[in-house]
């Protein structure tokens, strides 16, 4: 794939922090349109990952390629495409959030009208002219997300957007930046350490652990990972092991007598249930176990771990 | 430059419903009372009058003012993360440094103003016979604010640095205070950039070390206020441009 045909390219991109290692070697890829989940607990080197891509801090080492271009080098025309909500909300209290907007709109030159836009789209219109120190968390997030819009970005940078919402709140911001790529045709990076938040609004996902990328490619790849497993209930668990293996079905025996057989086809179960039946097994029940999203994110921080 | 005529807009709209600009009146208004309080009695009333007024306004709460406008500069951006967000707009942290330091000087022009008001006012209370030495006054007037622009660099500096408004505050009250006694001193004075705007602002003896129309020798201005200031400033500019933004 050629490098322009990624709205953001990160190469080696590490930061160390007086020799502990924060960021190590991520290779970030995010295509236009995506809503990129950037997954991984607190302290995985998410935030500052997307410090770095916004030139907040400097990289130890590796590069940073947004629309085509190289961060250091066109730093202030890759600001102006982008839109961020960097952790925690930030706002000037004393001021209203007509003036919070305006202090930004005053350096990236939009029509005032647009203030009234962005407002209108977080549903803060009418709250406007209340001095921010007064707003709840969940008014002050959105008020970040109005301020992230301003520019009609081509590419907004969400850091743990839904922190500190309640679940209305929650569901608000998730539909938000769910409508934003058909809408407006905008590129979202998201990043959670929740796996259920990512995986309702994001079609694509990075999952970083100890700033390591343990994972990039699309949900439903994540999801084709899903292992199936079937379990078998039967009168006479022992026997029927030796004959299922003895007829090339792997099985296992599991704990209460159950079978366990791992990525069967609809085919193969059909023949072992025959095979059984034949044998003269009395068969309870067969129930198929699919590992959740949660199993798979679970199992692979672990084998990354340390 | 449009860069910077964009922070300063920007930094305007930070300014409203902020305390920061009743600040200014308060060593204008202190001196006003001095000079309604003082009775001159030389055949230079104006200037005695001035000289007086002077006094605790340029040895004490002007590089006292300077630093704590400086110091509560950055304060809303420190407060609620507005670092992270500015640093995130397409303007560059040069021209958002410069821009910060010139609402610094601008604030301290101000207050020069308002304490130039303050002695026409207290003279016009007086009614002094002759009429007022506008040039000379003006003249120590704007030496002092020239002086103040070092003192407003270092601050600036150690705003961006630390988030901590006490810390800021802390350097200048302890710089400011002994003043009080280097001012005095023929050795120190001369060097000390926090004397300079009380050296710049009182009437000097030898009208002939003025340059450029300033109550302020060539020397001094050269290599103890433009020397600090640089020295000042483009350190402070130079760590800003490199701060990680955590």
């Amino acid at each position: 794939m050629n490098m322009s045909d990624f709205i953001v390219q990160t190469k080696q991109l590490t930061k160390t922090y007086k020799g502990k290692i924060a960021v190590d070697q991520v290779n970030l890829q995010i295509q236009k349109g995506q809503i990129y989940g950037f997954l991984g607990s607190n302290g995985a080197g998410k935030t500052t990952t997307i410090r770095m891509l916004l030139g907040l801090i400097q990289p130890t080492d590796g590069e940073v390629h947004i629309f085509g271009k190289n961060l250091k080098k066109d730093k202030l025309s890759i600001l102006r495409k982008i839109g961020s909500l960097v952790e925690y909300p930030s706002y000037y209290g004393h001021l209203n959030a007509i003036e919070n907007l305006e202090t930004i709109r005053r350096i990236i030159d939009v029509p005032k009208s647009r203030i009234d836009e962005v407002l209108a789209i977080v549903q803060l219109t009418a709250d406007a002219k209340r001095p921010v120190k007064g707003y709840s968390l969940g008014m002050k997030q959105r008020l970040g997300i109005a301020a992230a819009l301003l520019g009609s970005p081509e590419l907004l940078v969400l850091d743990e957007p839904t922190n500190g919402l309640d679940p209305s709140g929650i569901l608000e911001i998730r539909e938000l930046i769910k409508s934003l790529p058909q809408q407006y045709g905008i590129t979202v990076l998201v990043s959670s350490h929740l796996l259920s938040e990512v995986e309702q609004m994001a079609t694509n996902v990075g999952i970083i652990q100890h700033g390591r990328m343990l994972f990039q490619d699309s949900i439903e790849t994540l999801v084709q990972q899903a292992k199936q497993h079937i379990m078998l209930s039967v009168s006479e668990p022992e026997r029927a092991v030796a004959t299922l293996n003895a007829a090339g079905i792997r099985t296992n025996l599991e704990s209460e007598g159950l079978l366990h057989c791992s990525y069967v086809p609809d085919t193969k179960i059909a023949s072992a249930v025959h095979l059984l039946v034949h044998d003269g097994h009395d068969i309870y029940r067969i129930t198929e176990k699919r590992e959740s999203l949660e199993d798979i994110f679970l199992a692979m921080t672990r084998e990354g771990g340390f | 430059m449009k860069g910077i005529f964009k922070v300063l807009r920007s930094e305007a709209v930070k300014l409203r419903h902020s305390k920061l600009s009743s600040l200014l009146f308060i060593s204008p208004l202190l001196s006003l009372s001095v000079g309604i309080m003082y009775n001159a009695n030389s055949d230079m009333p104006w200037l005695e009058m001035y000289s007086m007024m002077a006094l605790s306004h340029a040895i004490l709460f002007l590089p006292l003012m300077t630093g704590i406008i400086g110091a509560l500069m950055c304060r809303y951006e420190h407060a609620n993360g507005g670092w992270k967000q500015t640093l995130a707009l397409p303007i560059s942290r040069t021209n958002l440094y410069v821009g910060k330091f010139l609402i610094i000087c601008f604030m301290t022009f101000t207050m020069q103003l308002l304490f130039f008001l303050a002695v026409v006012a207290a003279g016009m209370f007086k009614g002094f016979a002759s009429p007022m030495p506008i040039k000379e006054i003006a003249t120590f007037v704007i030496s002092g604010w020239i002086a103040t622009l070092p003192l407003a660099a270092l601050q600036l500096f150690f705003s961006t640095m630390w988030a901590s408004f006490a810390a800021a505050l802390t350097i200048t009250v302890i710089f400011t205070l002994p003043n009080l006694l280097i001012i005095q001193s023929g050795d120190y004075g001369p060097y000390y950039p926090w004397a300079q705007p009380g050296l710049a602002m009182l009437p000097m003896s030898d009208s002939s070390m003025n340059t450029l129309g300033l109550n302020i020798s060539l020397e001094t201005l050269l290599f103890v206020i433009g020397g600090s200031f640089l020295v000042f400033f483009v350190t402070g500019l130079l760590y800003f441009q490199r701060k990680d933004v955590a």
